[in-house]
Protein backbone atom coordinates (compact mmCIF):
# COMPACT_ATOMS: atom_id res chain seq x y z
CA UNK A 1 0.00 0.00 0.00
CA UNK A 2 2.93 2.22 0.96
CA UNK A 3 5.95 3.24 -0.26
CA UNK A 4 8.23 6.22 1.14
CA UNK A 5 9.29 8.76 -1.02
CA UNK A 6 11.60 10.44 1.28
CA UNK A 7 8.46 13.00 2.35
CA UNK A 8 5.32 10.97 2.54
CA UNK A 9 4.08 7.50 1.88
CA UNK A 10 3.09 7.00 -1.44
CA UNK A 11 -0.98 5.89 -1.56
CA UNK A 12 -1.77 3.28 -4.22
CA UNK A 13 -5.89 3.43 -4.43
CA UNK A 14 -5.52 2.19 -7.88
CA UNK A 15 -5.95 -1.66 -7.31
CA UNK A 16 -7.72 -3.90 -10.16
CA UNK A 17 -10.13 -5.17 -7.95
CA UNK A 18 -12.63 -3.66 -5.65
CA UNK A 19 -10.70 -5.90 -3.10
CA UNK A 20 -7.75 -4.49 -3.40
CA UNK A 21 -9.11 -1.56 -3.28
CA UNK A 22 -10.90 -1.76 -0.05
CA UNK A 23 -7.20 -3.78 1.72
CA UNK A 24 -5.67 -0.52 0.78
CA UNK A 25 -8.38 1.78 2.27
CA UNK A 26 -8.39 0.02 5.21
CA UNK A 27 -4.65 -0.18 5.85
CA UNK A 28 -4.70 3.91 5.43
CA UNK A 29 -7.11 3.89 8.49
CA UNK A 30 -5.06 2.00 10.24
CA UNK A 31 -2.41 3.67 10.19
CA UNK A 32 -2.48 7.38 12.05
CA UNK A 33 0.47 8.84 10.16
CA UNK A 34 -0.58 8.08 6.83
CA UNK A 35 -3.78 9.41 7.48
CA UNK A 36 -1.83 12.44 8.33
CA UNK A 37 0.13 12.25 5.97
CA UNK A 38 -3.45 12.36 3.58
CA UNK A 39 -4.73 15.20 5.25
CA UNK A 40 -1.24 17.15 4.34
CA UNK A 41 -1.36 16.46 0.93
CA UNK A 42 -5.35 17.62 0.76
CA UNK A 43 -3.62 20.77 2.04
CA UNK A 44 -1.16 20.88 -0.43
CA UNK A 45 1.82 20.97 1.27
CA UNK A 46 5.05 19.96 0.51
CA UNK A 47 6.72 18.94 3.79
CA UNK A 48 6.21 15.70 6.20
CA UNK A 49 3.36 16.52 8.41
CA UNK A 50 5.08 15.14 11.20
CA UNK A 51 6.97 18.41 11.74
CA UNK A 52 9.74 16.76 12.28
CA UNK A 53 12.07 18.88 9.69
CA UNK A 54 10.19 22.09 10.97
CA UNK A 55 11.11 21.71 14.45
CA UNK A 56 14.87 20.88 13.67
CA UNK A 57 15.01 24.13 11.59
CA UNK A 58 12.90 26.24 14.60
CA UNK A 59 15.89 25.07 16.91
CA UNK A 60 18.34 26.21 14.58
CA UNK A 61 16.89 29.25 14.45
CA UNK A 62 16.46 29.91 18.22
CA UNK A 63 20.09 28.75 18.94
CA UNK A 64 21.43 31.28 16.26
CA UNK A 65 19.12 34.31 17.70
CA UNK A 66 20.31 33.34 21.12
CA UNK A 67 23.58 33.76 20.26
CA UNK A 68 23.19 37.37 19.49
CA UNK A 69 24.51 39.94 21.63
CA UNK A 70 22.14 41.52 24.57
CA UNK A 71 22.41 45.26 22.51
CA UNK A 72 20.86 43.60 19.21
CA UNK A 73 17.59 43.85 20.99
CA UNK A 74 17.94 47.44 22.01
CA UNK A 75 15.74 47.92 18.79
CA UNK A 76 14.04 51.35 19.54
CA UNK A 77 16.69 52.88 17.26
CA UNK A 78 15.40 51.34 14.85
CA UNK A 79 12.43 53.55 14.58
CA UNK A 80 13.64 56.33 12.62
CA UNK A 81 15.07 53.39 9.86
CA UNK A 82 11.46 51.78 9.36
CA UNK B 1 -15.88 26.27 2.64
CA UNK B 2 -17.46 22.83 3.16
CA UNK B 3 -17.40 20.91 6.71
CA UNK B 4 -15.28 18.23 5.96
CA UNK B 5 -12.36 20.93 4.42
CA UNK B 6 -12.97 22.86 7.37
CA UNK B 7 -11.70 19.90 9.54
CA UNK B 8 -9.25 18.29 7.54
CA UNK B 9 -7.77 22.47 8.38
CA UNK B 10 -8.40 22.22 12.01
CA UNK B 11 -6.46 19.06 12.50
CA UNK B 12 -3.78 20.29 10.43
CA UNK B 13 -4.05 23.88 12.77
CA UNK B 14 -4.37 21.70 15.63
CA UNK B 15 -1.02 19.85 15.19
CA UNK B 16 0.84 23.08 14.33
CA UNK B 17 0.08 24.17 17.68
CA UNK B 18 0.72 21.04 19.08
CA UNK B 19 4.13 21.52 17.29
CA UNK B 20 4.95 24.95 18.19
CA UNK B 21 3.74 24.64 21.85
CA UNK B 22 6.46 21.91 22.47
CA UNK B 23 9.22 24.34 20.75
CA UNK B 24 7.62 27.31 23.08
CA UNK B 25 9.28 25.23 26.01
CA UNK B 26 12.63 25.63 24.35
CA UNK B 27 12.28 29.39 23.46
CA UNK B 28 10.71 29.79 26.97
CA UNK B 29 14.02 28.18 28.50
CA UNK B 30 16.15 30.80 26.35
CA UNK B 31 14.42 33.43 27.75
CA UNK B 32 14.76 32.47 31.33
CA UNK B 33 18.95 32.86 30.58
CA UNK B 34 17.99 36.47 29.90
CA UNK B 35 16.15 36.94 32.76
CA UNK B 36 12.43 37.17 30.63
CA UNK B 37 9.65 35.20 32.22
CA UNK B 38 6.74 34.07 29.70
CA UNK B 39 3.78 31.56 29.58
CA UNK B 40 1.82 30.84 26.56
CA UNK B 41 -1.67 31.07 25.65
CA UNK B 42 -2.69 27.69 24.12
CA UNK B 43 -6.42 29.46 23.44
CA UNK B 44 -4.48 32.55 20.92
CA UNK B 45 -2.34 30.03 20.05
CA UNK B 46 -4.51 27.72 18.64
CA UNK B 47 -6.94 30.59 17.65
CA UNK B 48 -3.74 31.64 15.45
CA UNK B 49 -2.75 28.47 14.31
CA UNK B 50 -6.60 28.05 12.87
CA UNK B 51 -6.75 31.52 11.39
CA UNK B 52 -3.23 31.01 9.77
CA UNK B 53 -4.59 27.99 7.59
CA UNK B 54 -7.87 29.25 7.37
CA UNK B 55 -6.56 32.47 5.62
CA UNK B 56 -4.16 30.43 3.32
CA UNK B 57 -7.04 28.05 2.36
CA UNK B 58 -9.02 31.88 1.42
CA UNK B 59 -6.00 32.97 -0.21
CA UNK B 60 -5.38 29.73 -2.47
CA UNK B 61 -9.07 29.39 -3.35
CA UNK B 62 -9.03 33.30 -4.68
CA UNK B 63 -5.84 33.09 -6.47
CA UNK B 64 -6.27 29.56 -7.70
CA UNK B 65 -3.86 28.09 -6.20
CA UNK B 66 -3.66 24.67 -5.85
CA UNK B 67 -0.30 24.45 -3.78
CA UNK B 68 1.04 27.11 -1.03
CA UNK B 69 4.62 27.03 -0.82
CA UNK B 70 6.70 26.85 1.67
CA UNK B 71 7.24 30.72 1.44
CA UNK B 72 3.17 31.24 2.03
CA UNK B 73 2.99 29.41 4.70
CA UNK B 74 5.84 30.80 6.52
CA UNK B 75 4.12 34.25 5.80
CA UNK B 76 0.57 33.19 7.17
CA UNK B 77 1.97 31.62 10.12
CA UNK B 78 4.28 34.83 10.45
CA UNK B 79 0.95 37.26 9.93
CA UNK B 80 -1.36 35.14 12.46
CA UNK B 81 1.32 34.38 15.18
CA UNK B 82 2.31 38.59 15.22
CA UNK B 83 -1.15 39.49 15.38
CA UNK B 84 -2.49 37.02 18.03
CA UNK B 85 0.55 37.13 20.66
CA UNK B 86 0.06 34.33 22.34
CA UNK B 87 2.97 34.51 24.69
CA UNK B 88 2.62 36.94 27.93
CA UNK B 89 5.54 37.94 29.68
CA UNK B 90 5.16 37.99 33.34
CA UNK B 91 8.75 39.36 34.37
CA UNK B 92 11.61 40.36 32.96
CA UNK B 93 14.67 42.71 34.46
CA UNK B 94 15.84 45.93 33.26
CA UNK B 95 19.07 45.72 31.80
CA UNK B 96 20.78 44.79 28.20
CA UNK B 97 18.62 42.94 26.03
CA UNK B 98 15.48 43.59 27.84
CA UNK B 99 14.24 44.93 24.05
CA UNK B 100 13.57 41.35 23.74
CA UNK B 101 10.96 41.22 26.30
CA UNK B 102 8.90 43.53 24.14
CA UNK B 103 9.17 41.79 20.94
CA UNK B 104 9.04 38.30 22.30
CA UNK B 105 5.96 37.35 20.08
CA UNK B 106 7.53 38.62 17.06
CA UNK B 107 10.68 36.68 17.68
CA UNK B 108 8.53 33.50 18.32
CA UNK B 109 6.30 34.10 15.30
CA UNK B 110 9.85 34.72 13.18
CA UNK B 111 11.09 31.57 14.94
CA UNK B 112 7.93 29.67 13.82
CA UNK B 113 8.13 31.56 10.49
CA UNK B 114 12.09 30.15 10.06
CA UNK B 115 10.73 26.50 11.04
CA UNK B 116 8.77 26.32 7.03
CA UNK B 117 12.15 28.03 5.45
CA UNK B 118 15.88 26.88 3.79
CA UNK B 119 17.24 29.91 5.53
CA UNK B 120 21.31 30.39 6.69
CA UNK B 121 20.09 31.76 10.18
CA UNK B 122 23.24 31.68 11.80
CA UNK B 123 24.20 34.00 8.93
CA UNK B 124 21.03 35.67 8.82
CA UNK B 125 19.85 36.34 12.68
CA UNK B 126 22.67 38.89 13.68
CA UNK B 127 22.03 41.16 10.60
CA UNK B 128 19.80 44.56 10.40
CA UNK B 129 17.54 42.54 8.33
CA UNK B 130 16.30 39.80 10.97
CA UNK B 131 15.99 42.76 13.69
CA UNK B 132 14.08 45.07 10.69
CA UNK B 133 11.68 42.11 10.36
CA UNK B 134 11.43 41.88 14.08
CA UNK B 135 10.39 45.05 14.43
CA UNK B 136 7.98 45.56 11.48
CA UNK B 137 6.26 42.50 13.46
CA UNK B 138 5.65 44.31 16.23
CA UNK B 139 4.89 47.45 15.04
CA UNK B 140 4.02 47.56 11.30
CA UNK B 141 0.69 46.42 9.55
CA UNK B 142 1.75 42.57 8.39
CA UNK B 143 0.73 41.65 4.90
CA UNK B 144 0.45 38.11 4.58
CA UNK B 145 1.29 38.21 0.90
CA UNK B 146 4.18 40.62 0.99
CA UNK B 147 5.85 38.60 3.70
CA UNK B 148 6.22 35.70 1.16
CA UNK B 149 7.92 37.22 -1.51
CA UNK B 150 10.37 38.46 1.54
CA UNK B 151 10.84 35.41 3.04
CA UNK B 152 10.93 34.12 -0.74
CA UNK B 153 14.36 36.52 -1.60
CA UNK B 154 15.59 35.53 2.04
CA UNK B 155 16.24 32.04 0.87
CA UNK B 156 17.87 33.70 -1.79
CA UNK B 157 20.37 35.92 0.04
CA UNK B 158 20.86 33.40 2.87
CA UNK B 159 21.08 29.96 1.38
CA UNK B 160 21.83 27.12 3.27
Amino acid sequence: MAKSDGAYPVIDLSGDTVEKRERALKAIVDDPYTLTCMAARLQNTDTPADGKKEMRRRKEALKAFSEISPEFWDMNDGRSEN
Amino acid sequence: MDEAKIKSICRIAGKKAEDLSEFFADVQRSLVLKSIHTSLNPLFLMDACESCYIDLERHKDFHGLDIADRHKRAAFLFKWLARKRPINLSAYKQGPGAGLAIHVNAYFALMAALGELDINVHKFAPTKISQNIIYAASYRDINAESWALTFCLLEKVFPI
